[in-house]
């Protein structure tokens, strides 16, 4: 019973190959034959729910099987080590990823894993793993609101936006630092939440796999600016900014993310 | 859209061009660095501690010898060991490589001239460097063009063979052509995918469809894709010309009537400009700034008197006027002339800053040579720097010392390869306070760091020729101290214990002017073998044999001037700028250069007549020149009579602070002293002017008095975090060959070269032939660097400095790993996203009869060339007819000139003979008139 519901957690705290499913449902590729039937462009959402709802359901899974004797059978640690290497392989292939949908994806199939092993040596993983999905969320929007522009949100088609959408640059890096856990995000809170709290159980265990993600998160997000962001604009594309306004409100919704973060790190360190 | 077409397969692309454009692989980037790196380690010229062993053998050669045992490039998956080992000659290995990729022979040439685009910056240092003469580093690291290509082709190959087996393709020339014809939509697709061209809605749907390798949904998605981005591309073209009409007036219906033409005729009206529209930008930038020039000249003519009007013979000058300057043709000398003139009563002249004087500078304390001329000019004579006294057993600066003892201990444990990890630990602090100082305190800073620092001594400068007796005595005694150290090293022998006879004879048996056996072995029991080891030492190892001695006669033979050489070029010098007679009582030779923190483009901003450095050198040795008696006794038999009260004082203008310091004043007689000091004055407070002029055009703010404005660009020359600090040579616009009465008072804002040239003067136009020839090729040259570098910045010029890195102490590249950038940086020409520097060609605007400007022009090809292809505008002022005239298009155009009527009477006096004997008259400014 323990093993069924960690497996089950599995499919919303992702672990390879069980990850499929939150991978497909935030690539939407469950819906897009739907969506060319009705000729619209999904929105995103359509992610929301998976970004926010999947990581409380996986953590209450999991909270479940460790309240009955999953401790006693040594399962939570060999899940740990597997959220570990899901988290890691995971962020390993985010730095090939170009497509926006296939970033997010991949972005939060490497962070929820690191909730497992929150979860193998008694931290508290909730506000963890809300931290680490809500993070994303501003990502989904900027990557939407290329998707809008564009047709489709990918690195490398439609390089220097910071020369042609100054506004929409800036709100998009902060997004990008903002979903790989930069410092003063809620996802920094909650990996140092994760750090901390299972390092005096094992430090190699805990510390290695949310190092090197956080590492090759660092190194994918740059990837994705510097085709997206910066470069040379291409002269041949009609380009058009945020108003201000809607800008305003954006960075008004990260500078509350900031916010939560902090409330995260009194709360959970 | 059209298809990709294989006649342009190694003309346009090279193979691992198509790899990336058409499989979204590296292969160029990879290449560019692996190569930097190859020439990084091999052309080093002391930056790196560490050097590259075997550079003595050539590029390809030193670059072979590693890269077999480089392990890193086996893990790229570059075995090069297979192709190095077939072959170590450069040659061979293109062969081999061009044979491997079965590329037509007939396109070699073009493959190698796209091989050699990809990193042109390298390239062309490369061919600089093979192509320069005496160039230490060259001689002693020969590299080419040949090596260059060899391992760019050497490690291209196992990339494009790499790429193959990962992409299971074949990569080679034949399988391309083949490529492009039997798949043209898959190329094309391709091409567009990787290229970043594509239409971003489209890019998953093309890589979903290459991806099934279906011939049929490629080609099918390949015609629509081509229809829609063509209908795309009419319809923004539709938009801009439907934009364009509405500016210009046409109504869109009348645009869309199929009746009035109206939308044929603007099309063809746009492609029409489009083929020229910079050239005309440029004409009319041109235009407008040649209107501008003559309306301020006529201004200018209309309120000054006639410059052959003023004091005549005999007359006293008037009160304080008894100084001259000569100035570089530099446009940052127009402001200080300007201003010095305005301040006081100064006459000035414009030459090239090297002041007519070509030499070869060998500095206290260097051991090398530094040409002080400009580049198309070898000097021959050598001038060395002497100190004024000798330093007593190097204590004699105890702070000297002490602070370069330091100073040089601190840069060797940086350079060494342990020891900063424990100097950081140790001296780590003392960088910290530099760097707060320098950054927070500038100016503060480098006035304390300026007392720990003793500065460079007294010295004075060698230009006179050492007799033949002379330089053989001196080669003497050096062959004697040869001897007295070789036989301490050799028997231990001191020198208290041999005698000078013993000495001399050992030198004359060593250079084969005696025979053996010597006084010297017979005293020390030397056998006969013993002393032949000896001698052969004395002549292989130290150098006493008859070739070297020979060297070194020459060698010092090229030290200094002769007197007549010495007279020949002061005299030059002055009949070129028009000062024969007149001379003032103090003639101030005024050099420039700059002074700036951090700053690799400093050589920039010094003086381009001196091969980019600082013009005082070259000035104390005009001024020795000039004040010797000897030069003016044969000066005055050339009829230029320079009067004994006369002095000439070398002076070094600070083109960033505008500060002129006067050199050598320690050599003028005392009763010129109190004249000195209110000169000294004179020059602070037109500096001081300049420098305001200087803040407004840097955009300084908060410049309220020339004082504060002094003080502003002080700091700017101290401050290492300072990218501009100063302007440099941007905005020059123009050339202008002529008396000063024609420009002075006159506001060119420092944007013209000033030559002084009086035509009366040169009669047989050798004196213009050599202001051509010279002078306006090196104005020409530093017009076009600014044109190009402003144009496109990326491309000619060298981007932001911000990125720049200095590597192996001969160039500079943006970021770690770059092409060598070549010209200016965009700080020097762009100011923010605008151009500072406006791009035009130099407007060379000559004081002279037109027919004999044509006879010059005649004379010297290179400024012909130069003017008949457009690359200069020339502009005459004909004083004899009053007309101006402008080369264009092939012939001489009449240009409105209106002309000051008593002085156009009085020039068209005829000026082909000989100019009559008279002292120079002035000018009177709008102040004195006043």
């Amino acid at each position: 019973m323990t093993l069924a519901l960690l497996l089950l957690a599995g499919f919303f705290l992702p672990l390879y190959p069980l990850s499929v499913l939150p991978n497909a449902l935030l690539q939407g590729r469950l819906s897009a034959d739907a969506a060319r039937r009705s000729g619209r462009r999904p929105g995103p959402g359509s992610k929301i729910p998976v970004l926010l709802i999947f990581p409380i359901v996986g953590v209450g899974l999991a909270t479940l099987a460790t309240h009955m004797d999953a401790a006693e059978t040594g399962l939570p640690t060999l899940f740990g080590v597997w959220g570990g290497i899901t988290s890691v392989l995971y962020a390993f292939r985010l730095l090939s990823a170009k497509d926006g949908q296939i970033w997010i994806s991949h972005l939060f199939s490497s962070a929820l894993a690191l909730i497992w092993i929150g979860i193998a040596y008694g931290v508290d993983p909730l506000l963890p793993a809300i931290g680490l999905s809500v993070s994303l969320l501003p990502l989904v929007f900027m990557l939407d609101q290329l998707t809008r522009r564009f047709g489709i949100a990918r690195s490398g088609l439609y390089p220097g936006l910071c020369c042609r959408m100054p506004w929409f640059s800036h709100l998009f890096e902060l997004a990008v630092l903002t979903a790989i856990a930069v410092p003063f995000s809620p996802s920094f809170f909650a990996i140092a939440a994760l750090a901390f709290g299972g390092v005096a159980a094992d430090e190699v265990v805990v510390l290695l796999p949310i190092c090197l993600s956080w590492l090759l998160w660092t190194w994918a997000g740059v990837n994705l600016l510097t085709g997206i962001v910066w470069g040379i604009p291409r002269d041949d594309l009609t380009y058009r900014d945020l108003d201000p306004k809607g800008a305003l409100g954006v960075g008004g919704g990260m500078v509350a993310l900031g916010i939560f973060g902090i409330l995260l790190v009194e709360v959970a360190l | 859209m059209k298809m990709l077409d294989t006649a342009l397969i190694g003309v346009r692309w090279t193979l691992y061009d198509l790899v990336d454009r058409l499989y979204g692989s590296r292969i160029n980037a990879t290449l560019n660095e692996l190569q930097i790196k190859g020439c990084m380690d091999f052309l080093d010229e002391g930056q790196s501690v560490w050097r590259m062993p075997g550079r003595r053998q050539g590029l390809f050669r030193a670059w072979g010898h590693i890269a077999k045992r480089n392990r890193r490039l086996r893990l790229h998956g570059l075995d090069v060991g297979g192709i190095l080992a077939q072959t170590d000659q450069p040659e061979a290995a293109i062969d081999l490589v061009m044979t491997r990729l079965q590329i037509p022979e007939r396109l070699w040439m073009d493959y190698f001239a796209l091989e050699l685009s990809k990193l042109h910056g390298w390239a062309g240092f490369v061919r600089w460097r093979a192509q320069a003469k005496g160039y230490y580093w060259q001689d002693r690291n020969p590299a080419d063009l040949v090596d260059f290509i060899a391992i760019r082709l050497v490690l291209s190959l196992p990339l494009i063979e790499e790429a193959g087996k990962q992409h299971q393709h074949d990569f080679r020339y034949p399988a391309w052509v083949r490529c492009l014809e039997e798949r043209p939509h898959e190329c094309l697709l391709r091409h567009e995918l990787h290229s970043g061209a594509i239409l971003p809605d489209y890019a998953h749907r093309v890589e979903v469809v290459l991806d099934s390798g279906d011939a049929t949904r490629i080609k099918a998605l390949c015609l629509e894709y081509e229809h829609e981005k063509t209908a795309r591309e009419a319809a923004t073209r539709a938009q801009r010309l439907q934009e364009l009409c509405e500016r210009a007036g046409i109504p869109r219906a009348e645009l869309a009537g199929k009746r009035s033409g109206a939308l044929r005729r603007m099309i063809e009206a746009v492609y029409t400009f489009r083929s020229h529209e910079g050239f005309v930008w440029t004409q009319a930038l041109e235009r407008t700034y040649i209107r501008a020039l003559l309306g301020k000249l006529a201004a200018h003519r209309a309120i000054t008197p006639d410059p052959a009007s003023g004091p005549g013979p005999g007359e006293p000058r008037e009160k304080g006027s008894d100084v001259q300057a000569l100035f570089c043709i530099d446009v940052r000398s127009e402001r200080l002339r300007r201003q010095l003139e305005r301040v006081g009563h100064y006459e000035t002249f414009g030459v090239a800053g090297f002041f007519g004087v070509p030499v070869n500078f060998i500095e206290l304390g260097k051991g090398h040579e530094t040409a002080l001329c400009p580049a198309i000019v070898t000097p021959n004579n050598v001038a060395l720097e002497m100190p004024h006294r000798h330093a007593h057993g190097g204590h004699g600066h105890g702070g000297h010392s002490l602070f370069h003892l330091a100073t040089e201990v601190v840069h060797d444990l940086k350079g060494t390869v342990l020891a900063p990890y424990i100097t950081v630990e140790a001296v780590g602090l003392l960088f910290g306070f530099d760097m707060a100082g320098k950054t927070l305190a500038p100016a503060a800073y480098n006035r304390w760091r300026k007392t720990l620092d003793n500065g460079k001594q007294p010295t004075r400068l060698m230009i006179d020729k050492i007799s033949r007796d002379d330089a053989l005595d001196l080669i003497a005694t050096l062959q004697d101290e040869m001897v007295v150290r070789a036989v301490d090293r050799h028997f231990g022998i001191k020198r208290e214990a041999i005698t000078t006879g013993m000495i001399h004879e050992l030198r004359e048996i060593a250079l084969g002017r005696a025979s053996a056996p010597s006084d010297f072995a017979r005293r020390f029991d030397l056998d006969a073998a013993a002393e032949t080891l000896f001698l052969t030492s004395l002549r292989l190892e130290y150098g006493l044999n008859p070739d070297q001695a020979k060297i070194q006669l020459e060698h010092l033979a090229r030290i200094g001037f002769r007197i007549e050489r010495q007279a020949l070029l002061v005299g030059n010098l002055l009949k070129t700028i028009g000062l024969v007679e007149g001379f003032a009582k103090i003639v101030l030779v005024v050099g420039h250069g700059s002074s700036s923190q951090n700053n690799p483009y400093e050589s920039a901003l010094d003086c381009g007549a001196c091969g980019g450095d600082r013009g005082l050198v070259n000035a104390r040795i005009f001024a020795a020149m000039a004040n010797r008696r000897e030069v003016r006794e044969r000066l005055a038999e050339r009829g230029i009579r320079i009067p004994d009260e006369t002095w000439f004082i070398p002076a070094l203008h600070d083109t960033t602070t505008d500060e002129t310091t006067l050199d050598d004043i320690e050599q003028l007689p005392p009763g010129r002293l109190t004249q000195v000091a209110r000169i000294q004055a004179d020059l602070a407070a037109a500096g001081r002017l300049c420098a305001r002029e200087r803040c407004s055009e840097l955009g300084e703010t908060d410049v309220d008095s020339s004082e504060s404005a002094a003080d502003r660009v002080k700091r700017n020359a101290m401050d290492w975090t300072q990218v501009r600090p100063e302007w440099g040579l941007s905005k020059n616009a123009s050339f202008i060959v002529a008396g000063r009465s024609l420009t002075r008072t006159l506001d060119l804002e420092g944007r013209a070269f000033l030559h002084s040239y009086d035509h009366r003067l040169d009669p047989s136009g050798e004196l213009l032939v050599g202001i051509l020839s010279g002078p306006l090729i090196v104005a020409q040259w530093i017009n076009m660097e600014h044109y190009f570098s402003a144009v496109d910045n990326e491309v000619f010029g060298s981007g932001s400095k911000i990125y720049h890195n200095v590597v192996g102490r001969f160039g500079v590249m943006t970021g770690n790993v770059g092409d060598l950038r070549t010209g200016l940086p965009a700080q020097t020409v762009l100011k923010g996203e605008r151009p500072y520097h406006q791009p035009m060609r130099l407007v060379t605007l000559i004081e002279a009869p037109l027919t004999c400007v044509q006879d010059a022009l005649a004379k010297v090809f290179k400024v012909r060339e130069l003017v008949q292809n457009g690359w200069v505008r020339l502009l005459v002022l004909d004083p004899v007819t009053g007309c101006a005239s402008l080369f264009e298009q092939g012939r001489w155009t009449a240009q409105p000139w209106p002309p000051g009527t008593e002085w156009r009477i009085k020039a068209s006096q005829p000026v082909t003979a000989p100019p009559p004997r008279r002292p120079r008259k002035r000018v009177a400014t709008p102040e004195t008139s006043a």
